[in-house]
Protein backbone atom coordinates (compact mmCIF):
# COMPACT_ATOMS: atom_id res chain seq x y z
CA UNK A 1 0.00 0.00 0.00
CA UNK A 2 1.46 3.64 -1.34
CA UNK A 3 2.08 6.02 1.42
CA UNK A 4 2.25 8.67 -0.75
CA UNK A 5 -0.24 11.96 0.38
CA UNK A 6 -0.27 13.35 -2.65
CA UNK A 7 -2.12 10.56 -4.85
CA UNK A 8 -5.33 11.25 -2.46
CA UNK A 9 -5.72 14.86 -2.75
CA UNK A 10 -7.91 16.64 -3.03
CA UNK A 11 -9.65 15.26 -0.06
CA UNK A 12 -13.64 15.60 0.03
CA UNK A 13 -15.29 17.84 2.30
CA UNK A 14 -16.77 15.15 4.44
CA UNK A 15 -13.04 12.87 4.60
CA UNK A 16 -11.25 16.18 5.79
CA UNK A 17 -13.38 16.96 8.19
CA UNK A 18 -13.66 13.76 9.97
CA UNK A 19 -9.73 13.74 9.83
CA UNK A 20 -10.63 17.17 11.48
CA UNK A 21 -12.63 15.61 13.82
CA UNK A 22 -10.12 12.85 15.23
CA UNK A 23 -6.93 15.14 14.93
CA UNK A 24 -7.53 15.67 18.86
CA UNK A 25 -8.67 12.67 20.19
CA UNK A 26 -10.55 9.16 18.96
CA UNK A 27 -14.22 9.56 18.40
CA UNK A 28 -17.01 7.15 17.57
CA UNK A 29 -19.60 8.26 15.07
CA UNK A 30 -22.39 10.60 16.33
CA UNK A 31 -19.21 12.50 18.28
CA UNK A 32 -17.79 12.73 14.59
CA UNK A 33 -20.94 14.20 13.37
CA UNK A 34 -21.14 16.39 16.31
CA UNK A 35 -18.16 17.67 16.00
CA UNK A 36 -18.01 18.08 11.90
CA UNK A 37 -21.24 20.23 12.53
CA UNK A 38 -19.71 22.58 15.03
CA UNK A 39 -16.55 23.01 13.19
CA UNK A 40 -18.70 23.70 9.90
CA UNK A 41 -21.16 25.85 12.04
CA UNK A 42 -24.01 23.51 10.89
CA UNK A 43 -22.93 23.15 7.28
CA UNK A 44 -22.23 20.62 6.88
CA UNK A 45 -24.41 18.09 7.72
CA UNK A 46 -24.35 14.33 6.59
CA UNK A 47 -26.40 11.27 6.99
CA UNK A 48 -25.64 8.15 9.06
CA UNK A 49 -25.51 6.77 5.54
CA UNK A 50 -22.48 9.08 3.61
CA UNK A 51 -20.79 9.07 7.50
CA UNK A 52 -20.03 5.21 7.86
CA UNK A 53 -19.87 5.01 3.65
CA UNK A 54 -17.14 7.59 3.98
CA UNK A 55 -15.49 5.84 7.15
CA UNK A 56 -15.60 2.40 5.27
CA UNK A 57 -13.32 3.85 2.85
CA UNK A 58 -11.12 6.18 5.19
CA UNK A 59 -10.70 2.61 6.53
CA UNK A 60 -9.57 0.78 3.38
CA UNK A 61 -7.39 3.89 2.99
CA UNK A 62 -5.79 3.45 6.11
CA UNK A 63 -6.34 6.83 6.86
CA UNK A 64 -8.16 5.90 10.30
CA UNK A 65 -8.26 3.29 12.44
CA UNK A 66 -10.98 1.42 14.99
CA UNK A 67 -9.90 1.20 18.40
CA UNK A 68 -12.16 -0.33 20.04
CA UNK A 69 -15.82 -0.99 21.23
CA UNK A 70 -17.03 0.81 24.73
CA UNK A 71 -20.14 3.15 25.55
CA UNK A 72 -19.95 7.07 26.11
CA UNK A 73 -20.86 7.94 29.30
CA UNK A 74 -21.95 11.13 27.68
CA UNK A 75 -24.94 9.19 25.98
CA UNK A 76 -25.69 5.99 27.36
CA UNK A 77 -24.33 2.43 28.17
CA UNK A 78 -24.31 1.30 24.56
CA UNK A 79 -20.99 0.15 22.92
CA UNK A 80 -19.51 2.10 20.34
CA UNK A 81 -17.58 2.21 17.57
CA UNK A 82 -14.32 4.77 18.10
CA UNK A 83 -12.05 5.94 15.59
CA UNK A 84 -8.70 7.99 15.59
CA UNK A 85 -6.56 8.88 12.58
CA UNK A 86 -4.05 6.83 11.65
CA UNK A 87 -0.37 8.29 11.04
CA UNK A 88 -0.92 8.40 7.38
CA UNK A 89 -4.15 9.92 8.39
CA UNK A 90 -2.33 12.75 9.98
CA UNK A 91 0.48 13.24 6.99
CA UNK A 92 -2.83 13.52 3.98
CA UNK A 93 -4.47 15.38 6.41
CA UNK A 94 -1.81 17.89 6.50
CA UNK A 95 -0.82 17.96 2.95
CA UNK A 96 -4.95 19.19 2.15
CA UNK A 97 -4.38 21.60 4.91
CA UNK A 98 -1.11 22.98 3.21
CA UNK A 99 -3.16 22.67 0.02
CA UNK A 100 -5.75 24.87 1.08
CA UNK A 101 -3.38 27.15 2.76
CA UNK A 102 -1.71 27.95 -0.77
CA UNK A 103 -5.03 28.39 -2.22
CA UNK A 104 -5.90 31.35 0.28
CA UNK A 105 -2.63 32.68 -0.04
CA UNK A 106 -3.55 33.32 -3.77
CA UNK A 107 -4.09 36.63 -4.85
CA UNK A 108 -7.92 36.06 -6.75
CA UNK A 109 -8.65 34.21 -3.41
CA UNK A 110 -7.72 37.18 -1.30
CA UNK A 111 -9.34 39.52 -3.41
CA UNK A 112 -12.40 36.95 -3.27
CA UNK A 113 -12.32 37.15 0.82
CA UNK A 114 -12.14 41.06 0.55
CA UNK A 115 -15.16 40.98 -1.68
CA UNK A 116 -13.19 42.76 -4.24
CA UNK A 117 -13.01 41.58 -8.19
CA UNK A 118 -11.27 38.59 -9.92
CA UNK A 119 -9.69 41.09 -12.50
CA UNK B 1 -40.54 7.19 24.66
CA UNK B 2 -42.74 8.76 22.04
CA UNK B 3 -44.74 6.76 19.50
CA UNK B 4 -43.50 8.95 16.20
CA UNK B 5 -39.43 8.04 17.76
CA UNK B 6 -39.92 4.67 18.22
CA UNK B 7 -41.28 4.52 14.66
CA UNK B 8 -38.99 6.90 13.56
CA UNK B 9 -36.29 5.00 14.42
CA UNK B 10 -38.15 1.17 13.13
CA UNK B 11 -38.33 2.48 9.74
CA UNK B 12 -35.17 3.54 9.22
CA UNK B 13 -33.63 -0.07 10.57
CA UNK B 14 -35.82 -1.45 7.50
CA UNK B 15 -34.52 1.25 5.38
CA UNK B 16 -30.98 -0.35 6.61
CA UNK B 17 -32.06 -3.04 4.07
CA UNK B 18 -31.45 -1.43 0.74
CA UNK B 19 -27.57 -1.61 1.22
CA UNK B 20 -25.72 -4.56 0.21
CA UNK B 21 -25.92 -7.50 3.10
CA UNK B 22 -22.08 -7.13 3.73
CA UNK B 23 -22.09 -3.52 4.39
CA UNK B 24 -25.26 -3.51 6.37
CA UNK B 25 -23.40 -6.55 8.66
CA UNK B 26 -20.35 -4.81 8.83
CA UNK B 27 -22.07 -0.84 9.70
CA UNK B 28 -25.79 -1.07 10.23
CA UNK B 29 -26.06 -1.29 13.72
CA UNK B 30 -23.70 1.74 13.95
CA UNK B 31 -25.94 3.34 11.56
CA UNK B 32 -28.79 2.34 13.43
CA UNK B 33 -27.06 3.61 16.78
CA UNK B 34 -26.04 6.80 15.54
CA UNK B 35 -29.70 7.66 13.60
CA UNK B 36 -30.87 6.73 17.47
CA UNK B 37 -29.14 9.39 18.24
CA UNK B 38 -30.23 12.07 15.43
CA UNK B 39 -33.50 10.96 15.98
CA UNK B 40 -33.77 11.78 19.69
CA UNK B 41 -31.53 15.25 19.16
CA UNK B 42 -34.37 16.11 17.10
CA UNK B 43 -37.59 15.56 19.29
CA UNK B 44 -35.99 17.19 22.27
CA UNK B 45 -35.19 20.00 19.94
CA UNK B 46 -37.51 20.64 17.22
CA UNK B 47 -40.36 17.79 18.36
CA UNK B 48 -42.47 16.45 15.47
CA UNK B 49 -41.23 18.70 13.03
CA UNK B 50 -37.59 17.61 14.06
CA UNK B 51 -38.22 13.95 13.59
CA UNK B 52 -39.75 14.62 10.41
CA UNK B 53 -37.14 17.11 8.47
CA UNK B 54 -34.69 14.54 9.81
CA UNK B 55 -36.61 11.89 7.84
CA UNK B 56 -36.72 13.57 4.84
CA UNK B 57 -32.76 14.20 5.18
CA UNK B 58 -32.25 10.75 5.98
CA UNK B 59 -34.13 9.42 3.42
CA UNK B 60 -32.14 10.96 1.00
CA UNK B 61 -28.80 10.20 2.93
CA UNK B 62 -30.20 6.15 2.22
CA UNK B 63 -31.05 6.23 -1.55
CA UNK B 64 -28.16 8.02 -2.39
CA UNK B 65 -25.24 5.98 0.05
CA UNK B 66 -27.02 2.53 -0.40
CA UNK B 67 -27.16 3.46 -4.12
CA UNK B 68 -23.10 4.36 -3.68
CA UNK B 69 -22.03 1.12 -2.03
CA UNK B 70 -24.30 -0.82 -4.10
CA UNK B 71 -22.47 0.84 -7.87
CA UNK B 72 -19.12 0.18 -5.40
CA UNK B 73 -20.02 -3.30 -4.98
CA UNK B 74 -21.09 -4.19 -8.56
CA UNK B 75 -17.32 -2.27 -9.62
CA UNK B 76 -15.88 -4.61 -7.25
CA UNK B 77 -17.36 -7.65 -8.76
CA UNK B 78 -16.93 -6.47 -12.63
CA UNK B 79 -12.91 -6.21 -11.51
CA UNK B 80 -12.69 -9.99 -10.15
CA UNK B 81 -14.73 -11.07 -13.19
CA UNK B 82 -12.83 -9.32 -15.54
CA UNK B 83 -9.33 -10.84 -13.97
CA UNK B 84 -10.71 -13.97 -13.87
CA UNK B 85 -11.62 -13.98 -17.65
CA UNK B 86 -8.11 -12.83 -18.38
CA UNK B 87 -6.73 -15.60 -16.29
CA UNK B 88 -9.19 -18.16 -18.15
CA UNK B 89 -8.20 -16.94 -21.68
CA UNK B 90 -4.23 -17.34 -20.75
CA UNK B 91 -5.28 -20.76 -19.92
CA UNK B 92 -7.04 -21.46 -23.21
CA UNK B 93 -3.76 -19.44 -24.60
CA UNK B 94 -0.85 -21.57 -22.77
CA UNK B 95 -3.04 -25.43 -23.75
CA UNK B 96 -2.90 -24.29 -27.38
CA UNK B 97 0.85 -23.29 -27.10
CA UNK B 98 1.05 -27.00 -25.36
CA UNK B 99 -0.90 -28.47 -27.76
CA UNK B 100 0.85 -26.83 -30.68
CA UNK B 101 4.48 -27.97 -29.30
CA UNK B 102 3.20 -31.47 -28.20
CA UNK B 103 2.37 -31.82 -32.01
CA UNK B 104 5.53 -31.02 -33.33
CA UNK B 105 8.01 -32.47 -31.36
CA UNK B 106 9.88 -35.51 -31.37
CA UNK B 107 10.61 -35.41 -27.69
CA UNK B 108 8.86 -35.33 -24.33
CA UNK B 109 10.61 -32.81 -22.61
CA UNK B 110 9.83 -29.99 -24.59
CA UNK B 111 5.72 -30.32 -24.22
CA UNK B 112 6.35 -31.50 -20.78
CA UNK B 113 8.60 -28.41 -19.86
CA UNK B 114 5.38 -25.84 -21.08
CA UNK B 115 2.77 -27.95 -19.11
CA UNK B 116 5.32 -27.64 -16.04
CA UNK B 117 5.90 -23.89 -16.85
CA UNK B 118 2.42 -23.06 -17.63
CA UNK B 119 0.46 -24.71 -14.78
CA UNK B 120 3.29 -22.74 -12.41
CA UNK B 121 2.31 -19.49 -13.83
CA UNK B 122 -1.36 -20.30 -13.10
CA UNK B 123 -1.00 -21.37 -9.72
CA UNK B 124 1.19 -18.46 -9.04
CA UNK B 125 -1.44 -16.27 -10.70
CA UNK B 126 -4.93 -17.06 -8.98
CA UNK B 127 -4.58 -19.58 -6.80
CA UNK B 128 -8.37 -20.35 -6.37
CA UNK B 129 -9.35 -23.13 -8.37
CA UNK B 130 -5.41 -23.91 -9.55
CA UNK B 131 -6.52 -27.59 -10.28
CA UNK B 132 -8.63 -26.95 -12.80
CA UNK B 133 -6.51 -24.84 -14.79
CA UNK B 134 -3.82 -27.60 -14.61
CA UNK B 135 -6.31 -30.11 -15.61
CA UNK B 136 -6.66 -28.10 -18.75
CA UNK B 137 -3.03 -27.68 -19.29
CA UNK B 138 -2.55 -31.70 -18.75
CA UNK B 139 -5.48 -32.79 -20.88
CA UNK B 140 -4.01 -30.40 -23.68
CA UNK B 141 -1.45 -32.94 -24.31
CA UNK B 142 -3.89 -35.83 -25.27
CA UNK B 143 -6.70 -33.13 -26.93
CA UNK B 144 -3.86 -32.16 -29.45
CA UNK B 145 -3.38 -35.89 -30.76
CA UNK B 146 -7.33 -35.70 -31.39
CA UNK B 147 -7.72 -32.41 -32.76
CA UNK B 148 -4.76 -33.89 -35.19
CA UNK B 149 -6.11 -36.45 -36.16
CA UNK B 150 -9.67 -34.14 -36.91
CA UNK B 151 -7.72 -32.13 -38.94
CA UNK B 152 -5.34 -34.28 -40.88
CA UNK B 153 -2.53 -33.16 -39.45
CA UNK B 154 0.39 -35.90 -38.49
CA UNK B 155 1.97 -35.37 -34.99
CA UNK B 156 5.54 -35.96 -35.42
CA UNK B 157 5.95 -38.79 -32.66
CA UNK B 158 2.14 -40.31 -31.56
CA UNK B 159 2.10 -42.43 -28.94
CA UNK B 160 0.77 -45.62 -29.41
CA UNK B 161 -2.77 -44.86 -26.81
CA UNK B 162 -3.06 -40.98 -26.95
CA UNK B 163 -5.33 -41.34 -24.20
CA UNK B 164 -2.78 -42.63 -21.84
CA UNK B 165 -1.20 -38.79 -21.72
CA UNK B 166 -4.26 -38.12 -19.63
CA UNK B 167 -1.60 -38.78 -16.80
CA UNK B 168 0.46 -35.35 -17.71
CA UNK B 169 -2.48 -33.95 -15.27
CA UNK B 170 -0.19 -34.93 -12.74
CA UNK B 171 3.21 -32.98 -13.24
CA UNK B 172 0.56 -30.27 -14.01
CA UNK B 173 -1.17 -30.08 -10.73
CA UNK B 174 2.07 -30.54 -8.53
CA UNK B 175 3.13 -27.62 -10.79
CA UNK B 176 0.17 -25.41 -10.04
CA UNK B 177 0.36 -26.23 -6.70
CA UNK B 178 4.18 -24.78 -6.56
CA UNK B 179 2.86 -21.61 -7.90
CA UNK B 180 0.08 -21.46 -5.25
CA UNK B 181 2.58 -21.90 -2.22
CA UNK B 182 5.01 -19.74 -4.29
CA UNK B 183 2.14 -17.14 -4.61
CA UNK B 184 1.07 -17.64 -0.85
CA UNK B 185 5.15 -17.10 0.00
CA UNK B 186 5.35 -13.52 -1.67
CA UNK B 187 1.78 -12.02 -0.61
CA UNK B 188 3.04 -11.68 2.72
CA UNK B 189 6.21 -10.45 1.50
CA UNK B 190 4.67 -7.56 -0.71
CA UNK B 191 2.16 -6.58 2.44
CA UNK B 192 5.82 -6.03 4.50
CA UNK B 193 6.93 -3.92 1.64
CA UNK B 194 4.13 -2.02 1.46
Amino acid sequence: MTHDAEPLLPLTPAVFHILLALADQERHGYAIMQEVLAQTDGKLRFGPGTLYGTIKRMLIANLIEETDERPDPALDDERRRYYRMTDFGRRVASAEAQRLAHLVDLPPFRRLLTGGSLL
Amino acid sequence: MNRLVRLSERTYRLLLYLYPVEHRRTYGRSMAQVFRDLNRTAYAQNGRRGILALGLQTLADVFISAGAEHVALFTRRLSMSKRSLFIWSLTGLFALITGYVNVNANEVQAPLACILLFSFILGLLQRKTAWLRAIVIGLSIPASYFLAFAVNLKPVDPPHLPITTAVLVIPALVAAYAGVVVSLGITPLQRRIS
